[in-house]
């Protein structure tokens, strides 16, 4: 058959009848998924979202340390820098503000760890006040810890509420495709006894409900990265452009199909049990289980 | 080879032995009718022939296979008592189920289902209709046609004329007779004595009434 008749023919079949018949649970299944689409869209954005506040917060404290010198002379600043310089696990070191209560002659060392655990705090020390007296190594472990502790149970949130809302969707979608394959079951049952395969029968049945599940999805995802550019767009985002919004970032925005992809498999999976629990229940098992 | 091969076949449905170690075959061409009481057990009669039910004891073999596989399924066209349609299917759609199933273009199907129906009786705009705006003898003549459209090799019915005037009977056994002459061979199941007598005048038709768990006046075999 030529490529045009293929088309033809593909065109012709679109415009005959579904295969199976039309049903509530079916109708149902687009809305529910939509409603859920949007629902997790947004709890993943917020996923994203506290992924990005922790590893904000995590690079801005959790690598931050100071050295304060009691003499901040040139001379004693740029040999406190040879010896931060020199020591393995330091990234970089930068002359900071003291802070306003600082005695006149105080200067601080701003200094970025290569690694969240940074040098032996206690040997540094020591080299450094062997080099420039009165200089100190503080790494703040004291509230560092507290502070990558919140940012850890942050993301911890933030994901653990896109992975609930993720399964109550999904749950919902696998449980409304089973009773959509429950209604195409009786067709899914003619079909065979007419000569369809089993799975070509349970195939019948459950595509139009992963069908329905993925517009639904689309849908509802649409609305919510709709939604999310909409808001960017008319400023009512305060966090755009800082790493701290709520909107999806660069690639993602792919995310968005993720949802709607996930709700069509879990509605195909149940219709396809409900379709196959239909045929063996009329003995069609074509060697099965028969 | 046998269209249908029964050996030893005991069968019971809701506590009462309706088949008790029968022996019984039918050739392809040929008309099997079977009649009986009822709860003689017709219907499970048809079920054991579409493979669909097993026996108790004994082996059922039908058009040289054993298990009611999507190949032996695509090789029967069956009807049953209440027809099963597919209701958001138009007359003519339903008809042409089993050719869509096998392939067909849609207008060669749609085609040669308009042309089954017209032949039973079904005019145009009624093959335009869906099942839930026929009448009942409609839609039971629409399930026969959906069963001779397959070009079956076994065709099996289930009280065919019921819901049917005479003339639209007439029409039905017309269309055994048709089947039977192409080859296929044929269990209709009826209670209908009027459909039964014309059938019988006919040499290709086999009586076969179902009685005490024994096919009675069998076919051969």
């Amino acid at each position: 058959m030529s490529l045009r008749a293929r088309l033809a023919r593909t065109w012709a079949e679109r415009r005959s009848a579904p295969w199976t018949p039309p049903g509530p649970a079916r109708a149902a299944l687009a809305a529910c998924a939509a409603a859920a689409a949007f629902a997790m869209t947004l709890a993943l954005a917020g996923g994203w979202a506290a992924e990005r506040w922790a590893g904000a917060r995590e690079a801005g404290f959790g690598r931050a340390a100071t050295v304060v010198l009691a003499e901040g002379s040139e001379a004693a600043l740029a040999a406190a820098r040879e010896v931060l310089e020199t020591t393995p696990g330091i990234a970089a070191v930068a002359e900071a503000t003291p802070p306003e209560d600082a005695e006149p002659d105080v200067a601080v060392l701003a200094v970025t760890l290569a690694t969240p655990e940074g040098p032996d705090a206690e040997a540094l020390n020591l080299r450094l006040g062997a080099t420039v007296p009165g200089a100190v190594y503080d790494d703040h472990a004291e509230w560092r810890g507290p502070l990558l502790a919140s940012a850890r149970g942050g993301r911890r949130l933030g994901w653990g509420t896109a992975a609930a809302a993720a399964a109550s969707g999904l749950v919902v979608a696998a449980r409304l495709g089973w009773a959509a394959g429950a209604e195409a079951g009786p067709a899914a049952v003619l079909l065979a006894r007419l000569g369809a395969t089993r799975g070509e029968a349970i195939r019948r049945a459950a595509a139009p409900a992963a069908w329905r599940a993925a517009l639904g999805g689309a849908l509802g995802a649409g609305l919510a990265g709709a939604g999310f550019a909409a808001a960017r767009a008319m400023g009512i985002d305060p966090g755009a452009g800082t790493g701290l919004t709520l909107a999806p970032e660069g690639f993602a925005w792919a995310g968005l199909a993720a949802a709607p992809a996930a709700l069509a498999g879990a509605a195909w999976l149940g219709a396809r049990g409900a379709a196959a629990r239909a045929l063996g229940r009329a003995g069609i098992t074509d060697g099965r289980d028969g | 080879m046998a269209a249908i091969a029964f050996r030893g076949v005991t069968f019971g449905r809701g506590g009462r032995r309706l088949l008790d170690g029968v022996d019984w075959t039918l050739e392809p061409g040929e008309i099997a009718l079977a009649t009986g009481a009822t709860g003689a057990g017709k219907t499970a009669l048809l079920d054991l022939c579409a493979l669909e039910t097993s026996p108790e004891a004994g082996e059922i073999e039908v058009l040289g296979a054993r298990r009611a596989e999507a190949a032996l399924r695509r090789r029967i066209g069956r009807a049953a008592q209440a027809p099963d349609l597919m209701p958001h299917m138009t007359a003519a759609e339903n008809v042409a189920l089993p050719l869509r199933l096998a392939g067909l273009a849609p207008a060669a199907r749609k085609a040669q289902a308009e042309e089954l129906l017209a032949w039973l009786g079904l005019p145009a705009e009624r093959a335009a209709a869906l099942p839930a705006t026929l009448s009942a003898g409609e839609r039971r003549l629409t399930e026969l046609a959906r069963a001779a459209a397959g070009g079956g090799d076994l065709i099996l019915l289930d009280d065919p004329t019921g819901d049917l005037d005479d003339d639209g009977a007439e029409k039905v056994a017309e269309m055994l007779i048709a089947l039977a002459a192409h080859g296929a061979a044929v269990v209709a199941a009826t209670g209908d004595d009027a459909f039964a007598r014309g059938l019988l005048r006919r040499p290709e038709t086999r009586p076969l009434r179902l009685e005490a768990g024994r096919l009675v006046g069998r076919a051969a075999g």
